[in-house]
């Protein structure tokens, strides 16, 4: 290291250092901002050494210039209208009655809205979830026609289906809003969890791994079922399940009433016409708020996911109940038609 | 010679340049803990340098292609703990494909040569497979604690592996990853004389253990201090656990579904009010009102709750904060309302971090939620507020300007207005002035995400006032390329800068050359930078690793994905075919 002689002129400059080194560590437990921490902060650079910023800058636009590295269109002199303008006359023409528009990531849930109104389309992908290496095309949010010259995604990707377009709105974001796929799932069937798997394991994507088990009773029956809601995919089902499990329940239950006759060839009548007040019986439910609500009004994943017990009641009481609480304004109408 | 003919000579004979014994110097060395003071302080002299190596006990690797395990293993050789993170934070929203890197492994098998001693490994963001945790486990006979955050590729297998072999663990945490699970008999794995447990985390894991096993671990798992369940522990299950474990501190309950009779409810009740010392308190899957009054007894000393898996409304949460003076940390969703976060500014004084998830972020036809009048009546309320993260559906600049004027001290300001591009609801004006408000008026803010309809304004502002910024996240802003050059010349603490759909293009990612290398990293998506920009960047810059991820059937010269970061090991070599890695060398 340091020679013989050195040290001799060393000497003086030890002693100088010993106070500057305390220095700067008090000034480590006092501020973290202190301009010494900044000096002696990790640089990959030689320390002390100021990259001139300017000087450089000049440099490199210069060669920009010369290599024309705007040839994309995307010229910083070309004055093209800011996004603000042209995300302000959308928001505008979305207020004209319209609700805001969804960030889906997986299809699957809901309907993805399209976006090929006129004169407001834009160039949206859907994209898939869960991606394997080189992702489909990037959506686009930012509307305009200068957009599309400067960063023209290949049209042909385009692949919105054409459901039922409730606003000119964009259309799906990939990974917008930014939540973790833990939270994403919350909503939609409040049994599961688990992110889908890694493609490689080739393994089938398990949303469920435990059943939702509710119960479910019925006016005049004293026995209560359990039902595992994820073994249906719809109201028609859980309908034909209510038959199903009670109708002999039923039958049983009128004919210890009449006082023991027994007739044997009577299995009970069906039940039906629970979901839309045809029947004897209608079937409701009580929901995470503890509101007592008719079945069938929401989509099947949005009950499945508010929905605490069951109960099969007769209809002529059903009638006393109003006809939704609060909850129900927030479903629009064309919802209820579609159960129908 | 002259007088103190000992002393001179001692000098003399001395080669360093440290007046101190080497053993004082890392013995003092040794107490620093920060890794940013650790790395200052080893820029002194060699000798220093030489001396926090040595006394280095624990290293933190932001980004674990900046360098190698190699050259970590060489410049600290007595290293026990490690933190290594891998991916860039935008894949835990999709953005990056599964296959692209971040393999655990390769540093493992360094560590197993050189730290076989290595008693912690915390993994954020990392590809973690069945085979690396094997090896982890049967490699390291001192390891002792795991943490794994948002890592994936590994199922409950590599669990039981854990498990099976590391008779001396004392911390699992699994938290949030994207695991494969298997089946729950992992837990089944820790052998009958395993006692040193002290956090066991496996809330978010689905499938049912075997709940006698757990039951016996917990009971002789004397210093159990952190124990968070998953789903599948039951309200009864839970009361025999807190039975045995009544020193715990940190507490995730299983599902609260309603299923007790009254006695086992007064059991319950009773369990709870043995948690004397209860600080952290979550999970709460499927609460549902009837039992969260069983909750209460514990509450009194909580300073985080996390209840951001639980749909409650606003009057459940303003009972359950009444139980709770102390509070710190609220981690709540948006089913709480604005009346809920009006409970919480009415009785959480002490409140320092509050974060507000959506129930449900991707419903088109949702009304309720939260709005600015939430985030307002918090503010009121809880003037040390400091942390926040907000997931709303509308926000007015006026309302953030009395926020930042409440709560001046924000370190971490997170708004998420979910709708991209969204103006002022009011006024119809970007929200410029409610960010510009923000950087103006809290000088200590480190972290900041910006949402909503912005120009380049935002971002002049951001560049002017945030100084003491390091990570920004951008979505859908800008008008220009002005947006960016103005964060990259303005904020000198900057370290990570994520932007994605924003209308910059190479002429701002250039601006920074200077920059980038005092960055960890720079991720651009869906902007407007082309390869021929990225190709000058990596050329202008050898020691940056510049890699572009190209999204199918997009344009030949568009860079749809850049990541940009410093490296002192030159571009890596386990790229996928989708990432093409653009060197200057």
């Amino acid at each position: 290291m340091e020679g013989f002689s050195k040290n001799v002129e060393a000497c003086p400059r030890l002693l100088d250092l010993i106070p500057k080194e305390r220095e700067l560590l008090g000034d480590r437990e006092d501020e973290r901002s202190s301009s010494e921490e900044k000096k002696l902060e990790l640089r990959l650079g030689l320390p002390g050494e100021d990259w001139p910023l300017k000087n450089t800058r000049e440099r490199h636009e210069s060669q920009l210039n010369s290599f024309g590295y705007f040839t994309n269109g995307n010229n910083q002199t070309q004055k093209f209208p800011s996004s603000a303008e042209n995300s302000h006359v959308w928001f505008n023409q979305q207020q004209k009655g319209q609700v805001a528009p969804p960030f889906l990531t997986f299809p699957s849930s809901t309907t993805p809205p399209t976006a090929t109104a006129p004169q407001q389309s834009l160039p949206v992908m859907a994209k898939e979830s869960s991606q394997p290496c080189c992702n489909k095309a990037v959506v686009e949010l930012q509307q305009c026609a200068e957009k599309k010259a400067f960063s023209p995604p290949a049209p042909a990707n385009t692949a919105v289906p054409n459901s039922s377009q409730k606003r000119t709105a964009p259309g799906p974001v990939v990974g917008w809003p930014p939540i973790r796929s833990f939270r994403k799932n919350l909503a939609s069937s409040s049994g599961s969890y688990s992110k889908p798997t890694v493609e490689s394991l080739n393994k089938p994507v398990e949303t469920c791994k435990k059943g939702l088990f509710v119960k479910i009773n019925m006016e005049g029956v004293p026995i209560g079922r359990k039902v595992d809601l994820k073994a249906y995919d719809s109201y028609e089902k859980l309908s034909s399940a209510v038959d199903e499990l009670f109708r002999g329940l039923l039958a049983a239950q009128i004919d210890s009433s009449s006082n023991g006759i027994m007739n044997k060839q009577e299995e009970g009548k069906a039940i039906t016409g629970v979901l839309d007040g045809s029947g004897e019986y209608t079937l409701v439910y009580e929901d995470n708020e503890g509101d007592r609500m008719l079945v069938g009004d929401v989509p099947w994943h949005m009950f499945v996911s508010t929905v605490k017990r069951l109960r099969v009641l007769k209809s002529s009481e059903v009638s006393a109940l109003s006809r939704g609480s609060i909850k129900q304004e927030k479903v629009p109408g064309n919802y209820v038609n579609k159960l129908r | 010679m002259g007088p103190n003919p000992k002393m001179r000579k001692e000098f003399f004979d001395s080669t360093r340049s440290s007046p101190f014994p080497d053993e004082v110097l890392e013995r003092v060395l040794s107490l620093l803990k920060s890794h940013k003071d650790r790395s200052a302080v080893s820029l002194v002299c060699k000798d220093w340098y030489n001396a926090e190596s040595w006394s280095r006990a624990h290293v933190f690797i932001g980004n674990c292609y900046s360098v190698s395990p190699e050259i970590v293993a060489r410049r600290f050789p007595r290293v026990k703990s490690v933190t290594l993170k891998g991916k860039p934070r935008f894949s835990d929203f999709n953005l990056v494909p599964e296959n692209w890197g971040a393999d655990v492994h390769p540093w493992l098998v360094v560590f197993a040569a050189k730290y076989p001693f290595l008693e912690e490994l915390r993994l954020k963001r990392m590809a973690v497979s069945d085979e690396s945790l094997e090896f982890l486990a049967i490699n390291f006979p001192n390891f002792k604690v795991l943490s794994l955050l948002s890592c994936d590729g590994f199922s409950t297998d590599g669990l039981a592996a854990i498990a099976t072999h590391c008779k001396n663990l004392t911390q699992l945490d699994i938290h949030e990853n994207g695991i494969d699970d298997k089946s729950g008999s992992w837990l089944s794995c820790f052998p009958e004389n395993f006692t040193s447990l002290e956090v066991l985390n496996f809330a978010n894991l689905n499938t049912d253990v075997n709940f006698d096993a757990l039951e016996r671990l917990v009971s002789r798992c004397k210093s159990l201090k952190v124990l968070k369940a998953s789903k599948s522990i039951s309200l009864e299950h839970l009361q025999r656990l807190l039975v045995c474990a009544p020193q715990l501190i940190e507490l995730g309950t299983g599902s609260l579904m309603p299923e007790l009779t009254a006695c086992q409810y007064a059991q319950l009740e009773n369990a709870f009010n043995q948690l004397k010392n209860l600080s952290t308190l979550s999970g709460l899957w499927e609460a549902s009102a009837p039992y969260l009054p069983v909750l209460y007894p514990a509450c009194t000393n909580l300073t985080f709750l996390n209840l951001s898996y639980a749909f409650l409304q606003s009057h459940e949460l303003e009972s359950l904060l009444c139980q709770c003076p102390h509070l710190r940390r609220l981690w709540v969703l948006d089913t709480v309302g604005d009346k809920g976060l009006e409970a919480v500014g009415s009785n959480c004084p002490l409140l320092e971090e509050l974060r507000v998830f959506p129930a449900d972020p991707f419903d088109e036809e949702v009304i309720h939620g939260v709005t600015e009048a939430g985030f307002l009546a918090v503010s009121y309320g809880c003037r040390r507020l400091h942390y926040v993260l907000y997931f709303c559906r509308q926000m007015t600049n006026a309302a953030v300007a009395t926020i930042v004027q409440n709560c001046p001290d924000f370190t971490h300001f997170r708004l998420c207005i979910m709708n991209p591009g969204q103006p002022d609801y009011v006024t119809n004006e970007p929200m410029d002035e409610a960010f510009g408000a923000v950087v103006r008026t809290c000088t200590k803010l480190q972290r900041l995400s910006v949402s909503g309809l912005l120009t380049d304004l935002t971002f002049e502002y951001i560049g002017q006032y945030a100084k003491n910024l390091e990570t920004l996240s951008v979505a859908f802003a800008g008008s220009s390329d002005r947006g960016m050059q103005c964060m990259l010349e303005g904020c000198p603490k900057l370290r990570k800068l994520e932007i994605r759909d924003c209308p910059f293009g190479n002429a701002a990612l250039l601006s920074g050359l200077e920059k980038y290398e005092s960055m960890r990293s720079l991720w651009m998506s869906a902007c407007n930078v082309t390869m021929n920009g990225c190709r000058l960047l990596a050329r202008e810059m050898p020691r940056l690793n510049v890699e572009v991820m190209k999204d199918d059937g997009s344009d030949d010269s568009q860079a749809d994905k850049v990541y940009v970061y410093r490296s002192v090991v030159g571009p890596r070599r386990d790229a996928p075919p989708c990432v093409l890695t653009l060197s200057g060398l």
